[in-house]
Order: structure tokens, then sequence, then C-alpha cells
């Protein structure tokens, strides 16, 4: 846990460092190149911008303890970047999770199916399919999708996002082609890395001791083979969390989901650096959090550890 | 047990081995149609013609035309091209400096192999296009910038491969029997470690070629990564997105071709994993 | 080639017979070659009795095992004339009727117990599992697992039955599973047990508890073992009969004393040879010099032959038949042929 934090500290002090290194002053980028030098200065003295980097990180952080992540220069009417990742923080988590969910049912039915029908006709078009949606750019799938599912047989939206604050259900609908979209590549992934593990707990000495029981196959399957599979599983789901939010940010942009991504790539259009560090951070603490969520999940799975 | 023998194995392997064929055909064809389009193509990547916007593919032109009336298959060939090195060269420096890291860390360990893994972990733990785009923000635009980002994502992948592949091969005998001969870390390294870690780290290679091409893909699409009048795959997908409605094939076939190149690319890896496979369990046992 | 089928367990008829294997036969593929592993063996075993197999790793032993249990590996392929338990034909049954006759029928002791539970679950599950399948079997329902689990882990002489239950496989030592792994197998209330090599990896002191459990389930339960291993002295410890095995062929079988007191076949000798010198405690043991046959080389008669001090030209002309010696003993040895 405490790692867990020390990591988040030192990744919010990088980014802090790595923009503020950023050519070009943050204060001719919002008022403009013809600004007087006196608002410059004002502005400057206003953000503190001239004090000591330490300094300014040090009140940045402070600050964002308190949830106070500063305001937006770029947006007009200054809406607090707290607000602004806050509001749009629930669309990425719910798109992210949906396609978490997706991919996590797609990769569990395709790889226990391929590892069952290993050899056969099932395992050959599973696996051919799998590595075939790997190698498919999410964004590029998204638009495809929209083409047959949209604009072809028009069950779904092709543009735009309910928030699942407004309708729940809406927010199913109009968020199934975008989280479609980032789970296939995933489950791609997945369905490979289960199957190869299934296939390798099958011959375990204790899945002929359970045939030498009695129990029936498909017992034996769910209780032996996937049960002593999931850590491995569970593990790979967790090393795939930065590739997964990596599809959000630009599924965001293809579908016009407002989630945080897209807030991140507004903001950096606009050289709005406070917010794009603010969403920088709150990206790593969502990777953080399901690290530690997967870690949680192994140990409770893991008998030697709950011993 | 000589070291060097992994990469001879691989390529007898690879001779036989049709995954890696399959993957190998479409590299070695994707790479042809590169060298070979200024001959092929009756058009150029940039040869507008009024007259034929957005026409459909025909046999003209088989991916059809683009808002300029530009043939999308020459295009697409130029592009592959752009996007190409630019993720071979983002691979290339984030696979160097990432694999160095991770052998020195993995063969020195104690605190020096501690930290960094922190630090590589952090690295780990960005979503891929947040530090891309950070990295972009700092450095600017350009093809540049997107292979340096391409590299920095893929630094942390290196880094823990070969870190643990270095502990585990430090162990080994003949590694020992190095070090009580006197030889410097640098040349056990070099001679002792990086041959018998050198295929895994070559399949991770090849996978990540794929995914550098989607990378850059993404972040020319969204704007932030190379820009046009450049050819890239990404910036192309850019354009078709635009017009998608009306003409979605430009889009769509240029899509297929990225998704072919990174098909090869990735058969190639699974091919050359899958002749690695017998080597590493035999190394290993 | 053809062997006089004589049931090991006497004149008495097919009926009275628990186990009846005659001709089985096991061909492994690997690497496009095709291994003739177990090679016409013949086992017949009565209720209650003990049929020890010995041979050395290698000979075909554990693989006739699993075939008794049809779970020979995947790339295997089993022959036989007869392959039956309790009158069940296990060559021509379909995959259901084979999962019903495992554990009810017949049920395995493996050698190496850690292997033979679910990490993941405990103890108290599996006893759970193989005692409400029984009971659905035999009642159809599920009765009162825990008391049940509870009195065979007794009967192992485990105590604390309790916490045993509770604990999870990795808890627990080698021994302790093994003694578990027995209660389990218990009870399914088998008619035939095959314990294949189940002391192997126990120290002497475990291995002597699970000897005299052996012969109290013997004594209580009726089943018929077949316990194969490669030590002599477990094997006479425990077996009614003795049946040995080189390199995939029955070489010698008869009543355990006799085997051991006069051995027929050169092999059966030397391996007692051996044994008794071990129990004397005799600093140079007797060797058997040579090493058995590759599976993949081709065989013209005796197996046996490059190694044996009693060996005749007739010896490598043509394949061996089974000879009767004595009132029920067997031995494949041109030296008692026309016996």
């Amino acid at each position: 846990m405490i790692g867990s934090f020390a990591m988040l500290v030192v990744g919010a002090a990088v980014v802090f460092l790595l923009l503020h290194a950023i050519p070009g002053d943050a204060a001719i980028a919002a008022l403009g190149d013809s600004a007087s030098p006196d608002a410059i200065a004002a502005f400057r003295a206003q953000h503190h911008l001239n004090d000591p980097l330490a300094v300014q990180f040090w009140s940045w952080a402070q600050a964002a303890l308190t949830g106070d992540l500063g305001q937006s220069i770029s947006l007009a009417g200054g809406f607090s970047t707290a607000a602004l990742i806050g509001g749009s923080l629930p669309n990425t988590l719910f798109v992210g999770a949906y396609a978490l969910i997706l991919a996590i049912a797609i990769s569990l039915a395709g790889g226990s199916i391929a590892a069952s029908r290993h050899g056969r006709i099932e395992d050959v078009l599973a696996t051919s399919g799998a590595i075939v949606t790997i190698s498919l750019p999410d964004f590029w799938l998204g638009y495809v999708l929209v083409l047959v599912f949209s604009l072809g047989f028009g069950w779904f939206p092709a543009y735009g996002f309910t928030r699942p604050g407004d309708s729940l259900a809406g927010a199913f609908h109009s968020g199934f082609l975008p989280a479609l979209a980032i789970a296939v590549p995933m489950a791609g992934i997945l369905s490979r890395m289960l199957r190869a593990t299934l296939l390798e707990t099958f011959r375990r000495a204790y899945v002929v001791s359970a045939h030498a029981m009695g129990f029936g196959r498909f017992f034996i399957f769910w209780h032996y083979v996937l049960r002593n599979a999931l850590i491995p599983y569970v593990t790979a789901i967790g090393l795939q969390a930065r590739y997964l939010l990596g599809g959000v940010v630009v599924i965001e942009r293809v579908f016009g989901v407002p989630g945080v991504g897209s807030v991140m790539v507004d903001a950096a259009f606009a050289r709005d650096y406070g917010v794009v560090q603010g969403c920088a951070v709150v990206f790593l603490l969502i990777v953080i959090a399901t690290n530690l969520l997967v870690d949680t999940i192994c140990g409770l799975l893991d008998p030697r550890r709950t011993a | 047990m000589t070291p060097g023998r992994a990469t001879g194995g691989m390529w007898y392997t690879f001779r036989t081995n049709r995954v890696a064929q399959a993957g190998g055909t479409i590299i070695v064809s994707t790479l042809m149609a590169i060298l070979l389009v200024r001959l092929l193509s009756p058009y150029g990547p940039n040869e507008k013609d009024y007259m034929s916007i957005l026409h459909m593919p025909s046999l003209a032109h088989p991916f059809g035309t683009d808002s300029f009336g530009q043939d999308v298959l020459t295009r697409v060939v130029y592009g592959a091209q752009v996007s190409l090195i630019i993720s071979f060269g983002g691979l290339i420096l984030g696979g160097l400096v990432g694999s160095v890291i991770g052998m020195a860390s993995g063969f020195w360990g104690g605190v020096l192999d501690a930290v960094t893994m922190r630090f590589i972990d952090l690295l780990y733990s960005f979503p891929t296009y947040v530090l891309a785009l950070c990295l972009m923000l700092l450095l600017g635009y350009g093809s540049r910038s997107v292979s340096l980002a391409i590299a920095l994502v893929y630094v942390p992948n290196f880094a823990r491969l070969a870190r643990s592949m270095t502990a585990a091969t430090r162990a080994e005998n003949y590694v020992t029997a190095a070090r009580l001969m006197g030889q410097s870390p640098t040349r056990i390294l070099l001679r002792e470690i990086l041959p018998n870690i050198a295929a895994p780290l070559l399949v991770q290679f090849s996978a990540g070629l794929g995914f550098g091409i989607i990378l850059e893909a993404g972040l020319s699409f969204i704007g932030l990564g190379v820009q046009p009048p450049t050819p890239s795959l990404g910036v192309m997908m850019a354009d078709g997105k635009d017009y998608f409605q009306k003409a979605p094939w430009v889009l769509t076939l240029t899509g297929v071709s990225v998704a072919w190149i990174i098909l090869g690319l990735n058969l190639l890896g699974d091919g050359l994993r899958d002749a690695l496979d017998p080597q590493l369990r035999r190394r290993l046992s | 080639m053809s062997n006089q089928t004589l049931s090991v367990a006497g004149s008495a008829g097919p009926a009275a017979n628990v186990l009846q294997v005659d001709g089985l036969d096991l061909f492994l593929d690997a690497k496009g070659r095709r291994l003739h592993v177990v090679r016409s063996v013949d086992l017949d075993l009565r209720a209650s009795e003990v049929l020890g197999l010995i041979g050395e790793s290698g000979s075909g032993k554990t693989l006739t095992g699993l075939s008794l249990l049809r779970l020979e590996p995947e790339h295997a392929e089993i022959t036989a004339r007869i392959l039956r338990i309790d009158g069940a034909n296990l060559l021509a049954a379909t995959r259901a009727e084979l999962r019903r006759l495992r554990g009810r029928k017949v049920a395995m002791i493996f050698q190496d117990p850690v292997g033979a539970f679910n990490p993941a679950k405990r103890i108290g599950w599996h006893a759970r599992q193989v005692i409400s399948l029984r009971s659905r079997r035999t009642h159809g329902r599920a009765t009162g697992w825990r008391a049940a689990a509870l009195e065979l882990l007794a009967e192992m002489d485990i105590p604390d039955g309790q916490r045993v239950l509770a604990s999870f496989p990795h808890q627990l030592s080698g021994g302790m599973l093994q003694r578990v792994l027995i209660a389990l197998v218990l009870a399914g209330e088998p008619q035939v047990i095959i314990a294949d090599e189940p002391t192997t990896n126990l120290d002497n002191i475990v291995e002597q508890q699970i000897l005299r459990l052996f012969r109290k389930m013997k004594r209580n339960h009726g089943a018929a073992f077949i316990f194969i291993t490669h030590d002599m002295t477990v094997a006479a410890a425990v077996s009614d009969r003795i049946a040995v095995m080189y390199a995939g062929e029955i070489v010698e079988t008869g009543p355990t004393r006799e085997v051991f007191e006069s051995p027929r076949h050169p092999y059966t000798a030397g391996l007692i040879r051996t044994a008794r010198a071990l129990q004397a405690g005799v600093r140079r043991l007797p060797e058997i010099a040579g090493e058995p046959p590759g599976l993949a080389t081709p065989r013209t008669g005796c197996a046996f032959a490059p190694r044996c001090p009693e060996r005749m030209s007739e010896c490598d002309m043509g394949p061996i038949a089974l000879a009767r010696v004595g009132a029920t003993g067997q031995v494949r040895c041109l030296l008692y042929r026309g016996g």
C-alpha cells in the first residue's frame, strides 16, 4: 500500500516536472501573443509561476490532497480542474469497466472453448480469431463497428454518450460500441493467455486424479482446471491495464464520450498544462488502484496466502 | 551449453515453423511493396486529381481515392513506410535503453535493482496514450516526437523482460565460471548473457513494432502525432474519418492495411516464440 | 505369439474374478513413432486379493495401472482381448459409463499424494465431493458427509480429523496426504484399488504405517488390490501374489512365498538377490548387468536375454510364451518350457 502511494506521489512529481519543463510560457499561451507585459506579469504572479519549481509542486500537492487541482487556465469561466476531471471521471470509469467486463466475458468463453477443444476446428477458429483481433487498431475497429451496427443496422448510436448519471440504460446502450471496440483486441490477448494456461493445467496430476475419482468433465474443468488457471489470468488482466486505459483515451475521441481522456486531449491542444497534469495523475491513480485490486483478488484466490 | 546457440536454433525453427513463415511472408511482401512503389504505382503520394474525388475502389484505384483525388493505395504504401520507420526507430531506442537498464538491474541486483524497478513500474503504470501525449506536449508534434513517445512507452516492457531473464541467466554455471575467471561485468553481459536473452527480447520487439504502429496511428489520428502532409497511416485514417459516412472505404481500407501489417508482425513474433519454447524449456530444466 | 491364458488366481471361473485382463497392449504415439509399451499383459484378481506388480521404472507398470481405469494418456492406444472390472467391459464403455465406474468399482492411489488434490480447495471439499458422489450413486441423494468423512479419517489413524478437513493440501505432510487419499478412495467403496507406488515418496516410518493401513483395508473392506512398486520387500509385505514386469511384459507370476523363496525367471532371481542383500546390509549390492531395452528398439526373442546369466542361443529366436510352473505360477522363460 505504501509502495503504491509513494509511486503515486513520485508519478505526480515526474509529470509535474515534465510539463513545467515545456518551453513556452503558460501565461502567453493563455493570454495570447499580444498580451501586454503587465498582464503577463500579473498572470504569472497570480498563478505563482515565478516560484521555484519545488515550491510550486509542494503547493500543488497540498492543494491536490484536499481535492483542489487548480484552475483550468484555458477554459472560459475558469472551471476548476478538479471539477472538470471529476465531472468526466465517471464516464471514463464506466466505459473502462464496461470494456473490461466485455473483454473478460469474451476471453473466458473463447479461451475455455479453445482449450477444451484443443486441436479441433473450434480451437483453430478461436486462436486465429484471437491473433487477428490483436492486430486491429481499436479506434479503427470503433469506426467499423459504427459502420456495421450504427449506420448499417441502426442498433446503436454512432456518436455521443449518455451519462450513467442521467440514464443507466442509456449509458449501457450508447456505451456498447465504444466498450466493444476497446474490449475486442484485449479479449484476443487474454483468451490466448487463458488458453495456454488451461492447456498447461490440463496436464497436471490433480486433473488425472480427479478423473480417477469419477468426477464429471465439466465439474473437473470448472473446479480443477479453470479455478487453478484464474490467478495467472487475473494477473494478466492487471498487466493489460495500461493498454485498456490507453485505448479509452482514443475511443473517447472517436465516440465523443466526455471522459477524462477527452478532457486531456482538449487541454493538450489548448496548451492547458495544469489540466493535462491533473488528468495524467488521475489516470495514474486509476492504474495503481487497478493493480491493487488485482493483487487483492489474487491474494484471495491463492490458498497459500489465505492460510 | 554454448551461448549463441539459442539464436542459431531460432533460424532453423524459422525455416520450418509455418506461423513464422506466414508472418515473414507478409512482412517481406510489405517491404517489397514499400521499396518498389515508385516503380509499381502510376500515382505519386501527393498527386491530386480533382476530377476523381472520393471515388469508390475500382481497377484504376484499387483502394479508391480520397478527398483530394489522391490514390489511396499508393498513399497507404507510402504511409506504411513512414509508420514503420517511426515505430521501428522508437522500438530500437526503447528496446536498447530498456534492455540496458534491465540487464544492469538484473545483473547487479541490490538497491540499484529495487529503485530502478520501482521507476520502471511507475512508467509502466501510465496508460500508453497518456505517456505519449505528455511527451508530445513536451517535445512538440511530428514524426520524431512520436518515435520518442513510442520508445518511452516500451522502455518498461524491455526493462522488465531483460531484468528477469538476466537475473535467471546470471545463476547459470557458465556465468559463474566467467565471473570466477575474472571477466569484467561488461564483457560477461555482452558475451555470456546477451546472446541467451536475445531471443525473447526479439519476440518482444516484433510484437512491440505492431503496437508502435497502432500508437503512431492513434496519436496522428487525434491530431497529436505526425502532422499532415506527411502521409503516415494515422494521418490517412484521420483524414478518412472526416468523410467516413460518405466514403467509408478510405478509413476502412487503410485500417485493414494497418491490421494486415500488424498481423504479419504478430505472426512473426508468435513463430519466434514457438521456436523459443523448447529451447527455453531445455535451458531451464 | 499367443499366451496360454491361465487365470493367475487359479482355476476358478471368470465369475469369481473381480478384475480380468487378457492380452492388454498399450501403444504410445511419440514423435511419429509407435512405441509398444505394454505387451500382452494378463492379470486376474479375486476379491480381497492383493497382487504385487513389480517392475523397475520404464517397465510399463504405471501405464498398465492407468489402463485399468482407462486413464491412459491422450496419445496412447489400448487394445485387449478382455478388460473387465466386475464384469463391466472397459473397452466398450462410453465416457459416461467409465465415469460411473471410476471411484466406485475401481479407484487409484497415486504415487505423489500432493498431486492428487486440488490445490485450491480444502480437504473437506474433496471429502464432501467424493462422499456425495457415492451417496448419490447408492442412495440417490447426498447425506451427511462430515460424519462419514471423520469416521474414515479416524479409521486411517488420522488424529484431529476436523483440522485436517479444514486444511488445504499444501498445509499437510506427504504421509498425511497419502492417508487422506486412501481414506477418500475407500469412501467410494471400490472393488478394485490400484495403488501406484503409494509409499515410494514417503520415509520408512510412514511407509510402515501405510502398509499397516493396506493390510487393515484388505481385512475390513474386502477390496482387491494391485500394488504397483519397484520395491520387492514392500511388495512382499502386502501381497498375496506377485507379478513381475520387465520391458512391458509379465515375466513371472506366482504366490508371494513361492516367488520369493524359489524365483524362476532369472530377472526375478536377480531382483530378489539384490533385495536380500539390501536387507542384510551388505555393502556391495549384487547387480544385474546392463540396462533394460529402450522402448523403440525392435525386439526378437526374450527382452532380458542380453543381461541373462542363463542365456541360450534359442532365447533370441522368437517370442516366448508364458509357461505354467508349480500350482498357480507362470513364467516366461525357455528354461521352464514344457512345464
